[in-house]
């Protein structure tokens, strides 16, 4: 029954494929004829006076249209005494004789965008009636402004309530992420997304790293793809192509609730682009990019490096350090270098008096025992090269560049649209291969087959090749740098090892690539069927396939001492390095169908229906195969392992969901004023038990459109005023697993001798079994969530300025969280639904646009904010220094939001003996590392930072004096948008900001310096820590946590002090875009329509409250992909259209 | 379209019943002997080893781990807060947790619960039998630390009644273990009928039965419950009766091993080596004799290992070879005319360095390490050929054994200690989780403590069996009534001696005297070798600065303020927390 009966879907879904190609083939020598009796004419914009491509001419009485060019132009047969109707969307419509004077036919926009019509879930409407939430970004947008690297991006800055992120800037592997109206929910929420109807489907689960032992399951992470990506809707979006979408709607309140049990986290509709009306329209865009580096942090170089050691340790020995210490030697060599650059540790060295440098003497000794070494035991020389790893990896000319190619057109009977796409993505990275592919064919048909039925097809194929050095998947380059002394590579030029540590560029260069490669395709067949005047069918049928295939490699690399003599034992070894595969198989199938149901009873009451179901399935098949010792590494293959058994390894991982759905939508409006509309979905999911599966998610809005009352004729001040409510019911089921109210069995088998938790039972050691050590749960259900809303939309002037302000509430009363139960129930139970979080805040948008002359200009203004609250977690109120991430280390807080973060209270600097006595006498039983006062031991001292012993207990401690600094999810995202067209060239801006977050990074080597002697050092502390000569420094005492004192831990405690937790407010210059269209007149002599050049910019300047030099859209954690510098985009950009 | 008509049916819910597909699940299992089976296998993990038995507290453990090793009572030099008495109630420990004793019982009660639905019984009653006795097994653990415990006897969930319920008492606990041992051991095959070695035989059943009576019969006794310690005394005499006249099981004393064979018990392997390259080249032999496990008939009940597929993966041997002994075990060995130190005329003294170990009994000198002698420990110092000749002592460990000087108590074991060339780690000796010698050990004093007194009949065929084993030929007498009544002897003391020495190490100790409430011996400074005036004192004269007590013995551990509190462990506060219904036992509150 399982497989057998969805045989026919796939069927379905091929055969739909054959006959989008068929019919494209078919029709596309079917091109708009001229006749003799043609007339032709130009339309353009009355305000503006741009041209309007697009727009619909017809002859009146008859069917025949076609469609304007790029240029405002059209042709079309018409007997002398017609009449051609011409319309456009968002203007008014015109009338006018085909014997007329055609050239300069102007069109003014609408008063009011009555006519604008706005994709909602399962059908669309205009946006005059809507009363919902729905925020809509179309095409021009976002195009013409430079590339994209996920249609996502495009919504940042232009949706109030829509914060998207990425968190590294490493090609193809951005890991995007975005929320709509801040979190739903301590489990996770992704938006849900549409493409075309159909759900883009997220990945139960993610791979398993690259060089990880296959053998994991890793569906208790679900998303994570041990690359730092998370595998969400938005990520697989990222193989989409931004030139194909025609619109972006956003649905935040209860106008999601028609998605019911997934739409949670607010739903995006993504419209594709489809054949416009008249002759084909063959465009190219074109954009060559290249990537400058942008905010990193700096690192200190060597005497800096070396000086701060010796500072720290002999304020850690109260003056008076070891200076047999080994790492105290390291740093007074690093400020005496000799002049050779290196200290070869095989022969011996004298040290000058007077200078302290020391001199070769060149007799034979073994590196351990050399007088001249600081004490390694396998390090075989010291090098001063000064390297400033920033510099040595990153930078070079990162060129990306995009080739898009589409052709559209439409016939009576007919529409196509073909695209084509390839896109290149350049890397910083300046060792290893790294870059990320896109190809994308993208084939859009429909057909009227009769009056009543018509067919449309949609076919996207998409490639994404990624390529990377597996070395920054390991953390080996990506995490801390070496110390600056390491030289790049070695006197001949090999790479060069020091002990056990090694040149993070070579790593990247030699150790081999990991090649992803994801393939998507989304096959959708539509159709319309007209059962009366007012009531219609629709249906889709959609297969939804991907594959994402990663070879992994990690090359053997051979690693010399600086001299090139000696050569450091292999790292990775042939028995370590290893070779691996991991193919993933994901297919998604949809099939829905709806009526729809509209008329009008007398001239007052309007009224539409929606009723329809919909059934999904999502298959995911993973297996990975890896082997370690191979051959040689030239050619990556499974089948050169020569190790034993033990060497490889396979995994396989499989799973499936679906779900059934009915659902319906009714709107009623009384004189066009007074609007009404309920929405259900009934949803049943194969993860819960039969008789839980089927839940009821519903929404009522209402709207007023008091522009529309008698009382406003008379006014001249408004032109459009409409007041919006909603109520609504959305569900997540995020924190549900697949199978949840089975109980699933783990069985164990030895692993070999080593083995020893499997028992020897007859000759052997036995498999067992044993039932999972989480319990099912057969009464949790989907976390419910309750949105309220409202919104008032206004436009003034002639609609010159118009807004729309919105406030909301959302309660997820029944959020699944964990409980400890007694542990005699001995298993793990499972989260319940008895958390409630808050979540509400307020979006607004003002936007200004008028004409000066010939010069059009408009300004527009976002800004939202919102705030959450855990209302109730069961009690759960013990305070964490630092980041509450909902882990038992840092678990979340009642009564504070997700995410926060808490720490000490900040007194200020101890700058006299006086408050360093005062804080040593609160010092006893202190939890924070302040060391104690203890014989000469002096505890606090000046130069130290001191804390606020806030509960008056006596003494300085956590959680007893942790105070509430602030979340990590910004607050006041704000975005101004600014554009001037001016005889044809266009000039337009986006800045883009946050008014306040709190970044604490974690006691990190970013944070802390000295936190490890043995790596490179950050310099923003460098001049700029206390001394007794420099006490308004930013930064305490340095210290290195040695002398068993911890003043590291003391002064670096999460705290009100900017130098832990920071501000992360910014001001950004997202987007620059200068271009210019060149002039008609100049163009139609080499038979172009239209060009456009131009010039764009992102993040080309920003102003930031971060100290520690990185970006502050970088995440919290700055840890592996993370530390993918950021950068600036500068992109030359051509659209031609022929 | 079709797909609408379909879901106005009702039967569309089908379409959304899934399974799992790459897991065992509920869904497809439980449905052969063969899936019981592999769910029994899972309940031999749960059997205890050498990690809980001669390990204190590995590192990153909680304080509350390895509750029965002998690091927590007196025999070892071990300064712990459990042994001291001076440890505190814990937050979380890791035996009442999930993960811990209460998953192992979810999971046998998870395969009994599936098996009542069975429909022919018969084909997995061994099965039912094998989760009935893990679960006495776990519950017996509970029994040993912490007293009464709740009753646990389905797979509850969290909603459960039984959640937040309060503890079952203490003779509902005892009574539920004997009544599940009961139930299994009909069903439970003869050792001879074993088939798969390593499983739960009916003997195994029995020895456990005659283990929780006689520790809950001698609890009982020694804290005034004659009536309740009587009955439980008369089970643990008729299963280790049942036991030993089952004719499945018998001592370990080869020939060829002489007075050795106790010492070369524990240390049994199979041939081979487990060194490679290793020159001169290695014995694989684990004793003189050649003997390999299949001569061991005296493990009832083993934690088995191999060297090729199941290694123990502790660091046994290095752990084991000359760890610190108390004096206050050395002075429990018996000279060989059967008298103890301070009354056999063959007692030498302490003056020199090995002079306490003449005239012992022979397992002193096989436990312990004497000066003088050599010794070898696996990897490095592994025996050549056991002729003890001058290649293999060049290949000892050390040399001429000279004790530690490290202030530690002088007394040395070498119990668990392998003598082929085993690396770290990779010792395979089985564990025993029960012996026959416990069972004989178990009968004699169960007789002796129902009825005050033992006859000469019983203990021949039971602690004398374990005593002579290797004293055949020293002259030793066995214990008699005449020789306690004729030297002034304590016959409890004497059965009780006998049992320390046989079982130390094991995992016994610590358990035996919270049963005897035996506070005396808990609190009993630790010592070592007498110091003063001894050839200690001229080989080691720094250890002046130790503390020493009248007789001049090293006192290496006098904080000893073990009380009656410290007789049951404290529940996770936690615990209490969660569900106040369990309260705390008497003392930790």
């Amino acid at each position: 029954m399982k497989n057998r009966s969805f045989l026919p879907l796939r069927r379905i879904g091929f055969y739909s494929f054959l006959l989008a190609l068929l019919t494209f083939i078919v029709q596309a020598p079917v091109f708009a004829q001229n006749g003799s009796n043609s007339v032709t004419g130009k339309i353009t914009d009355a305000v503006t006076g741009q041209p309007i491509p697009g727009a619909t001419v017809k002859v009146k009485g008859s069917s025949k249209g076609v469609s304007t060019d790029a240029a405002g132009i059209f042709t079309i047969n018409a007997a002398p005494s017609a009449i051609l109707v011409i319309s456009y969307v968002g203007y008014a419509g015109q009338e006018v004789s085909a014997s007329a004077d055609l050239s300069s036919l102007r069109l003014s926009q609408a008063s009011k965008d009555l006519g604008e019509v706005v994709v909602v879930g399962y059908g669309t409407q205009k946006k005059a009636s809507l009363t919902g939430a729905v925020s809509v970004v179309t095409a021009k947008n976002f195009q013409d402004r430079g590339p994209i690297a996920n249609p996502i991006a495009a919504l940042q800055g232009q949706v109030p309530g829509v914060v998207v992120t990425r968190s590294s800037a490493a090609p193809g592997r951005e890991a995007w992420n975005f929320q709509v109206r801040g979190a739903t929910s301590i489990n996770s929420t992704d938006p849900l997304i549409i493409i075309d109807g159909i759900p883009v489907s997220t990945p139960i689960y993610g791979a398993p790293p690259p060089g990880a032992t296959p053998g994991t399951p890793v569906n208790s992470n679900p998303g994570n793809t041990g690359l730092g990506v998370t595998m969400n809707s938005a990520n697989a979006l990222s193989s989409l192509n931004p030139s194909d979408i025609e619109s972006i709607s956003v649905l935040k309140d209860a106008a999601a609730s028609i998605y019911g049990s997934r739409a949670a986290g607010g739903v995006v509709l993504i419209t594709t682009k489809k054949g416009r009306s008249g002759k084909p329209v063959l465009q190219y865009e074109g954009t060559v990019s290249t990537k400058k580096k942008g905010l990193m942090y700096k690192l200190a170089n060597g005497p800096q490096w070396g000086h701060g050691i010796m500072d720290a340790l002999t304020n850690d020995y109260f003056g008076n350090p070891n200076k047999s210490y080994i790492w105290y030697r390291m740093g007074s060599l690093m400020n005496n270098a000799p002049d050779s650059g290196y200290i070869d540790l095989n022969y011996t060295y004298t040290v000058d008096p007077t200078t302290g440098k020391l001199t070769y003497v060149g007799t034979p000794v073994a590196p351990a025992s050399n007088p001249a070494n600081p004490g390694f035991g396998d390090v075989k020389d010291i090098t001063f090269f000064n390297t400033n790893w920033n510099d040595i990896l990153w930078g070079g000319g990162a060129v990306s560049n995009t080739h898009n190619l589409s052709l559209a057109g439409r016939t009576e009977k007919s529409g196509y649209r073909l695209s084509l796409r390839y896109s290149d993505d350049g890397s910083l990275l300046k060792w290893g291969d790294n870059s990320n592919k896109l190809y994308n064919v993208r084939l859009a048909n429909d057909w009227t087959i009769t009056n009543k039925l018509k067919v449309e097809t949609n076919l996207s194929v998409e490639e994404n090749d990624i390529l990377m050095p597996t070395a920054l998947t390991n953390g080996n380059v990506l995490g801390n740098y070496m110390q600056p002394g390491f030289p790049t590579v070695t006197k001949n030029g090999q790479p060069y090892a020091w002990g056990t540590q090694y040149d993070p560029n070579w790593q990247a260069k030699l150790g081999g690539s990991t090649k992803e490669s994801n393939t998507r395709i989304y096959a959708n067949l539509g159709l319309t069927y007209s059962i009366t005047k007012h009531l219609r069918f629709l249906g889709k049928v959609a297969y939804d396939p991907s594959v994402t295939d990663v070879k992994a490699q990690n090359k053997v690399i051979h690693w010399w001492n600086y001299a090139g003599t000696i050569q450091a034992p292999d790292a990775p070894t042939q028995a370590n390095g290893y070779y691996q595969r991991q193919t993933t198989k994901e297919g998604y199938y949809n099939l829905n169908g709806y009526f729809e149901y509209r008329n009008t009873f007398g001239t007052n009451h309007d009224l539409a229906v929606t009723a329809g179901s919909q059934y999904e399935r999502d298959e995911y098949d993973y297996y990975s195969a890896k082997t370690t010792s191979l051959t040689n590494d030239n050619v990556p293959s499974l089948n050169l392992s020569i190790g034993d058994p033990t060497t490889k390894s396979v995994n396989e991982l499989q799973s499936h969901w679906a779900l059934g759905s009915y659902f319906g939508r009714l709107n009623y409006a009384y004189k066009g004023k007074y609007l009404f509309e309920a929405q259900a979905r009934y949803d049943g999911s194969s993860r819960f038990a039969p008789e839980d599966r089927w839940k009821m998610f519903y929404g009522f809005s209402g709207g007023w459109r008091i522009i529309d009352e008698n009382f406003m004729k008379k006014q001249k001040v408004f032109s459009d005023l409409k007041l919006r409510a909603s109520w609504g019911q959305v569900g997540n089921q995020n924190g549900i697993g697949l199978y949840d109210y089975i109980n699933t069995l783990g069985s164990t088998v030895t692993s070999g001798s080593a083995s020893s938790g499997v028992p020897l039972l007859g000759a052997n050691p036995v498999v067992y079994i044993n039932p999972s050590g989480s319990l099912v749960s057969l009464n949790r259900t989907w976390e419910t969530i309750q949105n309220e809303n409202a919104g008032l939309d206004f436009g003034l002037l002639q609609d010159r300025l118009t807004g729309t302000f919105d406030y909301y509430i959302r309660n997820n009363n029944n959020m699944l969280i964990g409980i400890t139960y007694p542990s005699v129930v001995g298993a793990n139970a499972p989260q319940s639904n008895s958390g409630h979080l808050r979540t509400w805040g307020w979006e607004t948008t003002l936007g200004w646009r008028d004409q000066i002359g010939k010069l059009t200009y408009h300004v527009a203004a976002t800004v939202s904010d919102n705030r959450n609250k855990l209302v109730s977690l069961q009690g759960a109120s013990v305070m964490t220094p630092g980041y509450t991430d909902g882990t038992s280390a840092h678990p979340y807080v009642q009564g504070y939001p997700i995410g926060s973060i808490f720490g000490l209270k900040y007194a200020g600097r101890i700058q006299d003996q006086k408050t360093a006595d005062a804080v040593n006498a609160i010092g006893a039983g202190n939890n924070i590392g302040l060391p104690l006062k203890v014989g000469s031991q002096p505890g606090a001292r000046m130069g130290d930072n001191y804390y606020v012993d806030v509960n008056h207990d006596g003494k300085l401690t956590t959680p007893g004096d942790l105070v509430y600094l602030g979340r990590d999810d910004p607050r006041y995202v704000y975005s101004l948008n600014l554009g001037l067209e001016w005889k044809g060239i266009d000039f337009s801006t986006v800045f883009q900001g946050v008014g306040s977050r709190a970044v604490y990074r974690g006691y990190n080597v970013v944070e802390v310096p000295y936190q490890n002697l043995y790596q490179g050092e950050g310099a923003y502390w460098v001049g700029n820590t206390w001394t007794p000569s420099h006490t308004n420094a930013f930064y305490p005492n340095l210290s290195a946590n040695q002398n068993g004192q911890t003043y590291n831990t003391y002064n670096y405690q999460p705290s009100s002090w900017s130098g832990t937790v920071q501000n992360g407010a910014y001001v950004r210059l997202k987007n620059l875009v200068l271009g210019y269209t060149i002039p008609q007149s100049l163009i139609e002599k080499i038979k172009l329509q239209k060009v456009r050049i131009y010039f764009s910019g992102q993040d080309l300047w920003e102003k930031t409250a971060i100290h520690d030099g990185w970006d502050p859209e970088a995440s919290r954690t700055i840890s592996n992909l993370e530390r993918y510098p950021f950068y600036r985009y500068l992109t030359f950009g051509l659209n031609v259209t022929f | 379209m079709a797909l609408v008509l379909c879901f106005m049916q009702s039967g569309c819910n089908k379409a959304l019943n899934l399974k799992p597909l790459d897991q065992l699940s509920d869904a497809a299992y439980w449905q052969t002997p063969s899936d019981f089976q592999l769910a029994a296998n899972a309940f031999y993990t749960y059997e205890r080893s050498f990690l809980d038995v001669i390990f204190d507290v590995p590192v990153g453990v909680s304080t509350n781990a390895n509750p029965h090793a002998d690091m927590k009572g007196d025999l070892v030099n071990t300064a712990n807060g459990f042994s001291r008495g001076t440890n505190t109630a814990p937050t979380t420990d890791n035996i009442w947790s999930t993960g811990g004793a209460w998953s192992k019982i979810r999971n046998t009660n998870y395969l009994i619960a599936k098996a009542a639905t069975y429909p022919k019984p018969a084909d997995i009653a061994r099965y039912v039998a094998e989760a009935k006795f893990f679960r006495a097994y776990v519950y017996f653990d509970l029994l040993q630390i912490y007293g009464a415990v709740p009753l646990i006897l389905t797979p509850i969930t969290p909603d459960s009644m039984a959640v937040y319920g309060p503890r079952a008492s203490r003779d509902s606990v005892v009574n539920q273990i004997i009544a599940d041992l009961n139930d299994a051991i009909p069903n439970l095959p003869l050792q001879s009928n074993i088939g798969d070695n390593g499983r739960v035989s009916q003997g195994a059943a029995q020895a456990f039965l005659s283990r929780v009576a006689l520790y809950e019969g001698t609890w009982q006794e020694f804290r005034g419950n004659t009536a309740r310690a009587n009955s439980l005394l008369d089970i643990a005499i008729s299963a280790s009766n049942a036991v030993m006249i089952s004719n499945q099981y018998s001592l370990f004393a080869p020939a060829a091993l002489g007075d050795s064979a106790q010492k070369y018990l524990f240390i049994l392997e199979n041939n081979g080596t487990s060194g490679t390259g290793l020159t001169p080249p290695a014995d694989p032999r684990s004793n003189p004799a050649g003997l390999q496990k299949s001569a061991n008939n005296e493990y009832i009940l083993a934690n088995r290992y191999d060297h090729a597929t199941r290694q123990i993966r502790q660091n046994v041997t290095h752990t084991m070879f000359g760890y610190d002994l108390t004096k206050n075990f050395a002075d429990l060995y018996l000279c060989k005319d059967g008298l103890p130190v301070d009354k056999s005329p063959l007692f030498q003294g302490y003056s020199t360095m090995n002079s306490e170990f003449i005239n012992r009994e022979n397992r002193m000198r096989y436990n312990m390490m004497v000066a003088g002698q050599y010794y070898w420990s696996g990897n490095a110092n592994w025996r050549v050929d056991y002729l003890g000749d001058a290649i293999e002592r060049a290949n000892s460990n050390g040399g001429a054994f000279k004790p530690y000087n490290n202030s530690l108590t002088g007394y040395h074991n070498q119990k668990w200690a392998v003598e082929k060339n085993d690396y770290d780690n990779e010792e395979a000796m089985d564990y025993p989780v029960i012996r026959y010698a416990e069972v004989l050990l178990n009968y004699a004093e169960a007789v002796f403590e129902r009825n005050g007194s033992i006859s000469n009949a019983d203990l021949d065929k039971s602690l004398n069996l374990v005593r002579l084993r290797v004293n055949k030929d020293n002259g030793m007498p066995p214990l008699s009534n005449e020789l306690v009544g004729a030297n002034g002897l304590d016959m409890r003391t004497e059965i009780r001696r006998e049992r320390t020495i046989e079982l130390y190490l094991e995992g016994f100790r610590v358990d035996d005297l919270k049963r005897w409430h035996d506070l005396a011996s808990f609190q009993k400074p630790l010592l070592g070798i007498t110091w003063t005036g001894t050839q200690f004192q001229t080989t080691w004269p720094t250890q002046s600065t130790i503390p020493k007590d009248g007789n001049g013995n090293l006192i290496v551990d006098n904080i000893r303020n073990f009380s009656e509190k410290d007789f049951l462990w404290p529940i996770p506060t936690q615990q209490v927390q969660l569900n106040p219904a369990l309260g705390q036992n008497p003392g930790w509150q």
